[in-house]
């Protein structure tokens, strides 16, 4: 006799199903053939709530991804976007999560529009956080980590949101990802052997880096922004400086970072002006990211939270 | 291209904000910020009331009399349209005037 099972489970050959969620929402994430980017997806993820699901009809996975020869192809089914017409097939694993890391990205900016969303690095010093607006190859993600290393809190190397209300900095509960290769002589022994230890996932083009509870914040955890500092790298070698930056110019590099698109342009703007007020402004030129940190520290940090080295 | 003898004048659906001396215009129908520089600022103060770019110029000319006009009118035809094509100022016709 056949039966009428409800929520009946159908486990595919070699599928699993991660789902993720936080504040009453979730990602659904089908991984078909590849074991060890199962794994990876949930390495870089702090503070969410993961749990593998039996693969159903029930739900919609938002992302699936199969191992196909030397790549790692996946689409999104509800858009039909696919790898190849947003970046191309990842070749590695940590392309692939990387590819994960963007659309999941943009999956929180969609589905908390109450949020703003910035492509700035955060860093927290002191009483507060640093917000460190993005611009090409300024350098936040290692900047970040650098921070991290010396036991400052990492708030986001590439995204943080901001609460509706309040204007405090949230964690997005992502791990830094750096660009490779590093610019060469721009770091010391310390800190590349403070990257070797903590690298996860990489490929010749990224590395994720791991990070302890106690310097990266998860998902969901907020902290005023105290100070907002526009990054320049530069080639020449040289000590790193920090000036006093006009309020406006500070608004300009967050209104160039903001990825926010469902709110009135008039709300944004007087959020981010009440952020900018609220914080002081400078513009930041170094070389090499140990300096970069020292003048920071000096500015921001309380006494008991540098370290005199590299940490654990 | 913009006629140097036209008039323009601000779109009044822009809001306008200040910080810091900087002004940021903002599009709530096109959900854009646009921050302007000295000179682009100095321009949309005129727009408030309709203006031909050629009075612009004339305007700019007086307060900068070490500056070329030649120069002072390619920049300022140049921000005027670009402004234009931005939805932030519009061509005003005669029975406007």
């Amino acid at each position: 006799m056949l039966q009428h099972v409800h929520n009946a489970s159908v486990f595919q050959t070699g599928t699993r199903r991660l789902k993720i969620g936080w504040d009453g929402a979730h990602w659904i994430v089908d991984v078909e053939g590849c074991e060890d980017l199962f794994a990876g997806l949930k390495t870089i993820l702090r503070g969410w709530n993961i749990a593998e699901q039996p693969v159903t009809g029930m739900a919609e996975p938002a992302m699936v991804f199969r191992k196909s020869g030397d790549t790692y192809d996946w689409i999104l089914p509800a858009g039909g976007m696919t790898a190849t017409n947003l970046f191309g097939k990842p070749e590695s694993i940590a392309s692939a999560v990387s590819d994960f890391h963007y659309l999941f990205n943009g999956w929180f900016t969609d589905r908390f529009r109450e949020y703003f969303t910035l492509h700035c690095a955060a860093v927290r010093l002191g009483d507060g956080v640093v917000l460190f607006p993005g611009g090409h190859r300024v350098g936040k993600s290692l900047l970040t980590v650098a921070l991290a290393a010396h036991g400052h809190m990492v708030f986001a190397d590439d995204v943080v949101a901001i609460e509706p209300a309040g204007g405090n900095a949230m964690a997005l509960g992502m791990l830094p990802r750096i660009r490779l290769p590093l610019p060469p002589q721009a770091i010391g022994v310390q800190l590349r052997d403070f990257l070797d230890r903590h690298a996860i996932l990489d490929d010749v083009e990224q590395q994720y880096l791991d990070l302890s509870e106690d310097r990266m914040a998860e998902v969901g955890r907020t902290s005023p922004i105290t100070a907002i500092v526009q990054l320049k790298r530069s080639n020449k070698t040289g000590p790193a400086s920090m000036d006093e930056q006009t309020n406006g110019a500070a608004m300009r590099a967050l209104i160039a970072q903001n990825y926010s698109t469902a709110m009135p342009a008039s709300s944004v703007f007087d959020h981010l002006s009440e952020i900018v007020s609220g914080a002081s402004c400078h513009c930041m030129t170094y070389h090499k990211v140990e300096d970069a940190v020292s003048v920071l520290e000096a500015a921001f940090a309380r006494r008991s939270d540098r370290q005199t080295g590299v940490g654990q | 291209m913009i006629n140097t003898k036209d008039s323009y004048r601000r779109n009044r659906d822009i809001l306008q904000r200040e910080l810091d001396g900087e002004i940021f215009l903002i599009d709530d129908e096109l959900g854009k910020i646009h921050a302007l520089d000295p000179m682009a600022g100095g321009i949309w103060r005129l727009l408030e009331q309709p203006m031909t770019v050629y009075d612009i110029v004339a305007t700019f000319s007086a307060a900068f009399p070490d500056r070329k006009t030649k120069d002072l009118r390619r920049h300022v035809t140049r921000f005027v349209d670009d402004m234009r094509q931005n939805n932030l100022a519009v061509r005003v016709t005669t029975p406007e005037l």
